[in-house]
């Protein structure tokens, strides 16, 4: 097996890991920020409290009684099926046990503060009891109110009087809410499950048995409630919504599958490439999903949605290779892929730096297959290479297809053909444009904060609830969550919070609040309260005798008895008193909780209608304090990604500014490409405001991904017409209808989401739809008729001719010229040497990743000299592109005129070059591009020696003299050839009159080379230094600077010998450049990664 | 020879049972006609004033507890009872709310009578109401006429509430008129734990003149007054 397929084999290894390791998080909250208060407020609420655990069912009759009667039944009966339900409540518990109330009412004094207590102690005293028992006595005369005279003929001792408890006390003796209506017609039955449901089938299931159940009892009873019985709660939402959601997904799935398999089949005739498509993508999704569980573990069900969209794109590069493999079948199958690949590179590059840049997790993992999408194609010899052969390749074989391919490109941008179809497309985006701005101007798509778009539609559970609600009251509160690692930290926490409630109660800022009080247990007062209570204890039975001597029956006395019991069985243990018979545990539940991280006590604050709430809820929340409500989650989402919004979209655009430049290095076509986002996004809100739609927290998820997709298509589009040269009908033909047929599947399967059962996920749906053919028309319509219009006269030969050969470039990077070499003498002047260095090395690192088709080049010159090693070529192709960012900081350092003698290993003595010349007798010091070939020239002006360099005309207007006055600087004198013919005389001349010149001999101009061998290839070297040393017998002496660690070495080769009355014939010539050459070929073997050759060197 | 006193005695027997039956009739038909004089009596009522004493015989008392108080009304429901002398709790009804002042406690307490009034003092009203119908129809929209029964020189006219809320608290309320001059003698109501509050009027007088501000709570500066049903949730 080769190496490489061990390596996919190994790569198995994580893959499989982080699929054991991936779990999914059902719950929605979980996505959002968690530092917000908001969120973690509701989440708590949603988990502990909320009524989320409970079923409620509701019912209403004409008549109250009916109704209590029927709810009665249903309770009763409800209670009586073994295991089918925990507890079951269809009035207050105290109504129905009232004797359990003792134990709250116990607890609530054990809770209570010292003093407090005192009190009670002090009135309880039998010594003075009597007294209090005749007020209480005269009040059971005097007082007109039913409830005062029941509460003082059953409480004569005042025991129900908690301070804390007092405000609820009234809800211990009325009728209603929260299992009435105030008349009594519409009741509720509070059905604890008997477990609790992880799996919503499961609660399916036991919501089918308990409607059976319901259904049989109401029958037996004759109760005319009919059709008014409704079921709402946790368990409810479960099961419906979970359905719901796997009944949309199946939907979903199918008919997306469908729709594609069927526009597939009617585009291209054929079925089984789609399904090796199908193929890839169940390996990228499984590879997305176990980089998830690698990197996250768990991961949240929306981002399985998600998964949708990655399937999305990865069709769209695997139907865009299909279809320029259908149109170009003459071409290798790798050239196709190497003309798609930087298309699909790039636009997974954008797409996954916007998804990055959203830093939700869902982006990373998104961001994590969409690279690795890009990367499928750039991956040679890959085994996936012979599925995606087979997709592209096997169908191709034997099939009839229309004329639909181009067959040869002109080297020149043809005419335009359609102009009429160019006018029309003008015509299109100036009408539908200016349409367009005219709709979203008037009538703009709102925002729509609220959490109603992330309700489910139609959900029989809501609308009971919101009946619920409407009968029952209750949902203008707003619940208030305190947080602690124990009972006594909250606590101490509640008594803060209700002085705060107090004083804003008293403002008038809010309207009223119920808050635990006393109910919750305080292990401070508990302990010191344990003295006081002992004493009441001592003295319980002289209490209840003088209430007896005051008159008051034993009835009467049955709480004050069961309070005693309470405080008596309190006090035998040591722990924190918890009371817990079925009144407590009913009324705890709905006021506390505890989970992994310490207990938690709820309340509730009814605001002041109309009022701000802001203020002081920003008064009461702190770290361990929060103010859970829905209506308040979609403003606070919205203010914390605005304060984001704005950086994340300036973040998305430079990068996406930076990809579109890298990707297509003209502005023009850059410039197109976010002019078709823009179009495309007006387009979209246009249809927005058209059909009523409006932006809310799902579907604002879109706009990442269209963002992605119109990148996608105007990349893949524009690259299709460079490839064409413009021409339209061919780029439409190969790449424009592929587009199409992504975006109708994209279309299909968002448009299939737009039927789901959450307002939510239907709105998102309908937006990716509308967004997806919006981007499509715009890419494949409008654009190729913007860019014959402003890039597609820009074409320059070189370009044309590597687009139609697949050449690699020949000339020197743009980026090599004036501008940026003027920019670099004015940095290199001022900054110190070694941050210099640093930056060059990196840019140039950068440039070399980058610019994949220059870095080919360099690899390819590099292979001779590895041995045809290709993975050692590629090493010293990185280490080249660094080690020229080094060599170009040191020269435009030495060209600004800074020194550059500390840069130097070691300087050789002067004598060394002052034998090499004397008079009549020139040297030319030969040198190749290796190291910084230019620094002999200050080192030699430096040693007394004057140079004269022979050079090449610098691309670009003013290079060539901003160069040599930069050398003129140093003493050094240029000569350019090329240009002019006499420039040789002039340097034979300078030869004869004994001077220095340097020369570089291993790329020659065209028209000056010879053939010879080098690295045991053929090579064209420079056969000008045989021609001048025919024609002056100069001395040719071989140099080198190669850079090191140590500094820049200098390397003198011996003088090349040659006999000049040889030099009469080319072939003699031929034969001293070969001397020439074979001289440097140990230092290039010995310094490869400092050979600088940007364009291709070897002729073969 | 066949005796007769078998005959007489059967005979005597079926004119006892027609003269027992005829005085039943005769009874109920007395009865109603004298329970359609009230209520024509009580539609010519514009005014009434008594004084009262209230007995409250509470299952969690040994004995029950006797008050001493007034009560005046006006048409068509306005009222002012006053129990304990000095008055230490004064009920008032005014137009839209019901005030209760304690005079003692130096404490007033004020209910709104909107369709929000919780249950319980609608109750309240029940209690203080009981007794001052405007007509049949009035009595038997909020209760059911169990029985009316002549006996001696009273009438006593049990009444059921139909709201099904009310006879979670009250059972029965007992109407005892007078026979002869129809005047409203006592009010009794029986409590579902077995408790019972009767009110014993005397001195009542019919239609006296009575100052408007009789029923207009005036409430001394120093009083802590409070509403307790205005922050109460639905």
């Amino acid at each position: 097996m080769k190496p490489r397929h061990w390596l996919w084999v190994l790569l198995c290894v994580p893959l499989a890991l982080g699929l054991a390791r991936l779990r999914f998080d059902t719950e929605v909250l979980h996505l959002l920020p968690t530092q917000l208060p908001e969120v973690h407020a509701l989440k708590l609420w949603q988990q502990h409290f909320a009524g989320s655990r409970d079923l409620m069912i509701t019912l209403r009759a004409d008549d109250p009684e009916i109704a209590s009667a029927a709810a009665l039944a249903v309770a009763q009966s409800l209670r009586a099926a073994a295991g089918l339900t925990g507890e079951v409540h269809w009035q207050a518990p105290w109504r129905e046990h009232p004797g359990e109330s003792a134990e709250i009412a116990a607890a609530g004094w054990l809770n209570s503060s010292s003093e407090e207590v005192r009190q009670l102690a002090a009135r309880l005293d039998p010594e003075r009891l009597h007294e209090e028992l005749a007020a209480q006595r005269e009040q059971l005369a005097l007082s007109l109110d039913p409830g005062e005279i029941a509460r003082l003929s059953y409480d004569p001792l005042g025991l129900l009087d908690v301070p804390a408890l007092s405000r609820n006390a009234a809800q211990f003796t009325e009728e209603g809410p929260p299992f009435a209506s105030v008349d009594g017609t519409f009741r509720v039955i509070h059905v604890q499950p008997p477990e609790v449901f992880s799996d919503y089938r499961a609660a399916a299931r036991w919501l089918e048995e308990l409607r059976e159940r319901v259904a049989v009892t109401l029958a037996e009873e004759q109760a005319p409630i009919g059709e008014t019985i409704r079921y709402t709660g946790g368990p409810v939402f479960l099961a419906e919504i979970a359905a719901d959601m796997e009944r949309d997904m199946i939907r979903s799935v199918a008919g997306t599958a469908f729709i594609v398999a069927l526009l597939f089949f009617l585009v291209h005739g054929r079925i089984k490439p789609l399904l090796w498509l199908v193929l890839l993508l169940a390996v990228i999704l499984a590879s997305t999903m176990a980089a998830g569980g690698l990197l996250f573990g768990r991961l949240n069900v929306v981002s399985l949605g998600f998964a949708a969209i990655l399937l999305g794109l990865a069709v769209d590069y695997g139907l865009v290779l299909y279809q320029e493999r259908l149109v170009h079948r003459e071409r290798p199958l790798a050239e196709v892929r190497r003309w798609v690949a930087p298309g699909v590179w790039w636009s997974a590059v954008t797409t996954a730096s916007a998804f990055l840049l959203l830093n939700f997790g869902v982006g990373v993992v998104i961001a994590a297959g969409v690279m690795t999408v890009g990367l499928l194609p750039l991956i040679e010899r890959a085994s996936l290479k012979a599925a995606s052969s087979t997709l592209v390749g096997a169908d191709v074989r034997g099939l009839k297809l229309p004329d639909q391919s181009i067959a040869t490109a002109s080297p020149t941008a043809p005419p335009d053909k359609h102009p009429r179809n160019h006018f029309l497309a003008l015509a299109f985006t100036l009408i539908a444009g200016g349409l367009s701005l005219v709709l979203v101007v008037r009538d703009a798509p709102r925002i729509d904060a609220s959490s109603e778009p992330l309700r489910p539609v139609g959900s029989p559970a809501y609308a009971a609830l919101d009946d619920l609600r409407a009968e029952i009251g209750g949902d203008e509160s707003l619940a208030l969550l305190v947080t602690g690692e124990d009972e006594q930290a909250v606590a101490d926490r509640l008594r803060v919070v209700e002085q705060t409630v107090a004083r804003l109660a008293a403002e008038g800022r809010i309207e009223s609040a119920v808050l635990p009080g006393a109910l919750w247990p305080d292990p401070a007062n508990q302990q010191a309260n344990r003295k006081l209570v002992t004493s009441l204890l001592v003295q319980r039975d002289a209490i209840l005798q003088a209430a007896r001597n005051a008159g008051f029956t034993d009835d009467s006395l049955r709480l004050a008895t069961g309070v005693f019991e309470t405080w008596r069985s309190a006090l035998n243990t040591t722990n924190t008193f918890w009371p817990g018979n079925s009144v407590s545990r009913w009324i705890l539940r709905e006021l506390t909780a505890r989970d992994a991280e310490g207990v938690i006590a709820a309340g509730l604050i009814k605001p002041r209608p109309g009022a701000s709430t802001d203020a002081w809820i920003g008064e009461l929340q702190s770290g361990q304090v929060f103010v859970a409500s829905w209506e308040r989650l979609g403003p606070a989402l919205l203010r914390e990604v605005e304060g984001r919004l704005r950086w994340v979209l300036i973040a998305i655009g430079g990068m996406l500014l930076l990809t579109l430049s890298a990707t297509y290095r003209r502005w023009q076509e850059v410039f197109l490409s976010v002019s078709a986002l823009a179009f495309s996004g007006l387009l979209l809100l246009a249809v927005m405001s058209v059909a009523g739609w409006s932006w809310n927290l799902m579907n604002l998820m879109a706009v990442p991904l269209l963002l992605g997709a119109t990148a996608d298509y105007s990349i893949h589009m524009q690259l299709s017409l460079r490839r064409n040269l413009g021409e339209v009908g061919a780029a439409f033909n190969s790449t424009g209808k592929a587009l199409l047929l992504c975006a109708a599947t994209t279309a299909a399967g968002f448009g299939s989401l737009g039927l789901s059962s959450n307002a939510g996920l239907a709105s998102l749906g309908k937006v990716c739809g509308a967004g997806a053919i919006c981007a499509a028309i715009t890419a494949c319509f409008l654009l190729p008729c913007w860019w014959r219009l402003l890039a597609g006269r820009y074409l320059e030969t070189d370009q044309v001719q590597a687009m139609t050969t697949g050449a690699q470039p020949e000339t020197a990077s743009r980026i090599y010229g004036f501008a940026a070499w003027r920019l670099g003498l004015r940095c290199a002047r001022w900054l110190p040497v070694a941050f210099a260095r640093v930056l060059g090395a990196n840019v140039a690192a950068a440039y070399g990743l980058l610019a994949r088709s220059r870095r080919q080049v360099v690899e390819q010159n590099l292979l001779p000299v590895e041995g045809g090693d290709r993975l050692a070529a590629r090493r010293t192709a990185g280490r080249l592109f660094r080690n020229f960012g080094i060599k170009l900081a040191d020269l435009l350092r030495y060209e600004s005129g800074r020194p550059v003698d500390q840069l130097f290993r070691e300087l050789p003595p002067p004598e060394r070059f002052a034998a090499l010349v004397r008079p009549g007798r020139g040297a030319i010091l030969l040198t190749v591009h290796l190291g910084n070939w230019e620094f002999g020239a200050p080192l030699l002006r430096r040693l007394g020696v004057k140079l004269l360099v022979v050079t090449l005309a610098e691309p670009g207007t003013g290079f060539t003299e901003l160069r040599e006055r930069a050398r003129r600087q140093w003493g050094v004198e240029t000569l350019v050839i090329g240009q002019d013919a006499f420039a040789f005389v002039e340097v034979l001349k300078r030869l004869q009159e004994g001077a220095l010149i340097a020369l570089l001999v291993d790329r020659p101009p065209a028209g000056s080379g010879v053939m010879v061998q080098l690295f045991d290839r053929p090579f064209a070297a420079s056969v000008s230094a045989a021609e001048l040393a025919r024609a002056s017998g100069c001395a040719l002496i071989p140099v080198a600077l190669p850079w090191t660690p140590a500094g820049y070495e200098i390397i003198v080769l011996p003088e090349v010998p040659y006999e000049r009355s040889q030099l009469g014939d080319r072939e003699s010539r031929r034969a001293l450049t070969q001397e020439i050459l074979r001289a440097f070929a140990p230092v290039i073997r010995q310094h490869p990664d400092q050979w600088f050759h940007f364009v291709p060197i070897w002729p073969e | 020879m066949v005796s007769l006193c078998p005959h007489l005695a059967r005979v005597g027997r079926c004119l006892a049972l027609a003269t027992l039956l005829g005085v039943v009739y005769h009874s109920h038909a007395a009865d109603s006609e004298l329970l359609d004089r009230w209520f024509a009596a009580q539609a010519e009522i514009k005014t009434w004033s008594a004084e009262l004493v209230q007995t409250r015989t509470l299952k969690a008392l040994k004995d029950p507890l006797q008050t001493q108080g007034r009560v005046w009304f006006t048409m068509p429901n306005r009222f002012r009872w006053e129990l304990g002398e000095p008055a230490q709790t004064i009920a008032l009804r005014e137009a839209d709310a019901m005030v209760i002042i304690y005079p003692r406690l130096k404490r007033a307490e004020r209910y709104a009578l909107d369709e929000q009034a919780a249950g319980q003092w609608r109750d309240a009203l029940t209690l203080l109401e009981a007794g001052f119908p405007r007509s049949r129809a009035d009595l038997e929209k909020q209760f059911k006429i169990e029985s009316f029964t002549t006996t001696g020189d009273a009438a006593e006219l049990v009444l059921q509430p139909r709201s099904s809320r009310a006879r979670k608290l009250i059972a029965q309320v007992r109407l005892v008129i007078g026979g002869e001059d129809l005047q409203l003698r006592a009010t009794e109501l029986r409590f579902a734990d077995g408790s019972r509050m009767r009110n014993d009027f005397s001195r009542a007088k019919i239609n006296p003149p009575l100052e408007e501000g009789l029923f207009t709570a005036v409430i001394p500066e120093d009083f802590k007054v409070s509403e307790p049903l205005a922050g109460r949730a639905r």
